[in-house]
């Protein structure tokens, strides 16, 4: 064998040392179903749910189904992306989602950041969704679990690694759509700092509230019930947003009933965030209890 | 197919596989990168097979008709010029065209609105367009045979590897070697091996870092308040399109190389270029040196008066400037490099600033590089007011607003910023040179070298994922 050759064998395998290494030794924060598995079956499931609740972050962390089933509103999807924008194509992806048997229940979670200029620009969903185009397959669990092994690495894992701490923020992904966030630390003013600049230059889009609107009022017409509602922030949360995003909620909510929407209004103090805007674990489902009750009972004054 | 993917890794095992089994058996091997470049680019879309097949067979019947009908070679020429320049005009020109027509015609008060046709912009037409012309270009001006062997020209003008993103490889180089048998020299697995490596790197790392962020400041719209911010979004822009084209093209030389071809360097360190005319030295190389030999030389190149070379020299870039893009902000990023250029002519500025010494030098580099960046602006901005906007807030001092910056850049695209300047700074300093470098035993410290880089590919690749240069 030539000088190259082995050389090129020992590249090979030196590489493979350090990746398993790095595999083994890296800070595992993800637990529950694969990541591969958890986005390629939020994107392919089909028209198969009764009740879908869609959104942002605040609703891929904040809302979990089981209690949606428990009340007695069916099969439920949590239809939450990181960054997602608000706009109509995202309401309709979310409303395909909805069985014709059911109860057709849509519930969307409305956030400033969502109508933002950013957000409608490099929507977390299409994203997503790009991905899952790209490789539009799944792999077995085991597989699935080695593969988060080697997702990339972020500086704070380095830092982890290097001090032997657990990242203090540990998600379970649910077959649901819904990612369990457990942390270790809260504080509720972590997320601050990200939206205190959220908003400089990056404008709420008027016309894309008038599109959303538009949507909503298109699904009311084919059946779907839509409600819509804030997810719960801390109150420094609330009061940056208020003061800082420009995004008038008393305005929306007008349009989105006049669209024939209902609104859900939400007492956020009686539930906890880790970083001020994403629900812990427990508040989680405390509070998709709770809003899974009113959409019941929404219903059933409907009827 | 991207290089950056699953299928890709799978197709060139195959690839590899198969390869050394045919390669001494000339139109089996050129049959065999035909077939493999088509399945590579049909993996795309398989409906623009047929442009590059009837491109190919145009430019195919073209070069045996210059030589075969003396007399009626201009018109052979013509009837390849005009495909080649008709199918980049109708998928990559069109709604420009269509687009300035409406807003003329609004100007003149009688408006036309003819609706655009949105055609799909087949990936690569603009690279292998243009490897295609140049052959024909060369058979008539002599420069060249034809190949009679229609395998040998459409592995000529397919392989995969430079299909969609070059280098643009010149048939007069890359047809001989397909009509010989090349033997594998001495050192060429492990040359590629390293080119492939360090192009992933390039690409996977450090460019697709900084795609989220570049993504995210030029697409929303609106231009974010801080100076401090645009100014590190748009060397990160420079970084980003220099680590995405010259990955690729790393990529692409190293995979020529485990074949047996010699793809032409297609960057040369461009950041570490001293004036205007030194960076179109290092910059995309292939290109401009397709530009200089077919357009800038036929206008007369700076064979003529000075003023006439100097015209010469902005057709040449504005004509580069819309190669690049079908929109005014790509002309204005050739118009730019022009001027550059224009200036760097008349005064000589790197020159003077070579008396200097060292520090001469440097302060050259520095400007070479703080012209490209504003140049650049236009050249990543979604509207040549956007451009405006970026350019207005980047000199304004009262806005530094480093907090944004902070909140909006992540710590790592920092540090993949630092060690892609600490690499170009390693060639401008010319510490690549050190003897210690070519010692032999040096050779079994980049084993390691390597081995580390593959890991951090994988361990630290960017969210990006395709390659910058497929849409031009």
């Amino acid at each position: 064998m030539s000088t190259e050759k082995k050389r090129m064998i020992a590249v090979a395998l030196l590489a493979t040392i350090l990746l398993t290494a790095f595999a083994i030794v890296r800070p595992m924060d993800r637990h529950g179903v694969p990541e591969t598995k958890f986005w390629y079956d939020k994107f392919a499931s089909p028209a198969d749910f009764d009740v879908v609740v869609a959104g942002d972050s605040r609703i891929l962390h904040g809302i979990d189904m089981q209690p949606f089933s428990d009340q007695g509103l069916g099969k439920g999807l949590n239809f939450g992306f990181q960054g997602a924008a608000a706009n109509d194509e995202f309401v309709d992806a979310s409303a395909a989602r909805l069985n014709d048997r059911g109860k057709k229940v849509l519930v969307l979670g409305i956030t400033p950041n969502g109508f933002t200029a950013n957000s409608i620009a490099t929507n977390g969903y299409k994203e997503k969704l790009r991905e899952y185009k790209k490789t539009k397959f799944t792999l077995p669990n085991f597989l699935g679990a080695i593969v988060q092994r080697f997702r990339p690495l972020a500086l704070a894992d380095i830092r982890r690694m290097a001090s032997g701490r657990k990242n203090p923020l540990q998600r379970i992904h649910h077959a649901d759509g819904w990612v369990e966030s457990r942390h270790a630390k809260p504080n509720e003013d972590s997320a601050l700092r990200f939206y205190k600049v959220r908003f400089d230059g990056n404008p709420i889009q008027t016309n894309e509230i008038e599109l959303t609107c538009e949507t909503v009022k298109e699904r009311v017409t084919d059946g779907v019930k839509v409600f819509g509602f804030k997810p719960p922030l801390s109150a420094s949360m609330i009061e940056l947003e208020n003061e800082k995003s420009g995004f008038d909620y008393g305005d929306f909510v007008a349009k989105f009933s006049a669209a024939g929407g209902v609104w859900i209004e939400v007492d956020a103090s009686q539930f906890k965030t880790y970083d001020g805007s994403h629900l812990e674990s427990e508040s989680a489902t405390e509070f998709s209890s709770w809003l899974a009750a009113a959409i019941k009972s929404k219903l059933g004054e409907a009827n | 197919m991207l290089f950056n993917s699953l299928v890709f890794l799978v197709f060139a095992a195959i690839f590899f596989a198969v390869w050394p089994r045919i390669r001494h058996l000339l139109v089996t091997r050129s049959t065999f990168i035909v077939l493999a470049s088509f399945v590579f680019y049909g993996w795309w879309d398989w409906r623009f097979l047929f442009l590059i097949i009837a491109s190919g067979l145009v430019d195919y019947g073209c070069a045996l008709g210059i030589v075969r009908f003396p007399k009626a070679k201009r018109f052979f020429l013509c009837l390849s010029l005009f495909c080649n320049i008709g199918s980049l005009a109708v998928f990559k020109y069109l709604d420009f065209f269509i687009e300035n027509l409406n807003s003329t015609s609004q100007l003149l008060s009688s408006p036309l609105n003819i609706s655009a046709t949105e055609l799909i912009l087949p990936v690569g037409i603009s690279f292998y367009t243009f490897q295609s012309m140049s052959y024909t270009i060369d058979v008539y001006k002599g420069e060249m045979k034809p190949t009679r062997n229609i395998s040998h020209f459409f592995a000529y003008l397919s392989m995969f590897p430079q299909l969609v993103a070059g280098p643009i490889v010149r048939a007069r180089e890359l047809i001989p070697a397909l009509e010989s048998k090349s033997e594998l020299k001495q050192g060429d697995l492990w040359i590629g091996l390293r080119w492939i490596v360090h192009g992933y790197f390039k690409k996977m790392v450090i460019a697709d870092s900084f795609a989220p962020a570049i993504a995210a400041g030029f697409e929303s719209g609106a231009v974010a308040p801080s100076t401090s911010y645009w100014w590190c979004l748009v060397v990160m822009f420079a970084f980003q399109i220099y680590c995405d084209f010259s990955g690729y093209s790393d990529i692409a030389r190293g995979l020529g190389k485990w074949m047996g071809f010699d793809f032409p360097e297609n960057f040369n360190h461009p950041y570490v270029a001293r004036g205007f005319r030194d960076f179109w030295s290092r910059w995309h190389i292939s290109l401009s040196t397709w530009f200089r030999d077919y357009v800038y030389v036929p206008l007369g190149g700076s064979r003529v008066s000075a003023s006439k070379a100097h015209l010469n020299m902005w057709v040449t870039m504005l004509v580069s400037g819309l190669w690049h893009g079908a929109a005014w902000t790509f002309v204005v990023w050739g118009a730019l490099h022009a001027l550059y250029l224009s200036i760097e002519r008349q005064t000589k500025w790197p020159k003077m600033l070579e008396k200097f010494g060292a520090l001469g030098n440097l302060l050259a580099v520095g400007i070479t590089f703080f012209l490209a960046c504003i140049a650049w602006v236009y050249f990543r901005a979604e509207t040549f007011s956007q451009a405006n906007s970026v350019i207005v807030q980047m000199f304004n001092v009262t806005q530094l607003n480093t907090n944004y910056t902070m909140q909006k850049i992540g710590m790592f695209q920092f540090v993949w910023l630092g060690a892609a300047i600490a690499r170009e700074a390693f060639f401008a300093l010319g510490i690549n040179n050190w003897s210690v470098f070519t010692k032999p035993w040096y050779e079994n410290v980049r084993v390691g070298v390597l081995a580390v880089v593959i890991a951090m590919t994988i361990m630290f690749r960017g969210p990006g994922a395709t390659f910058v240069y497929f849409q031009f």
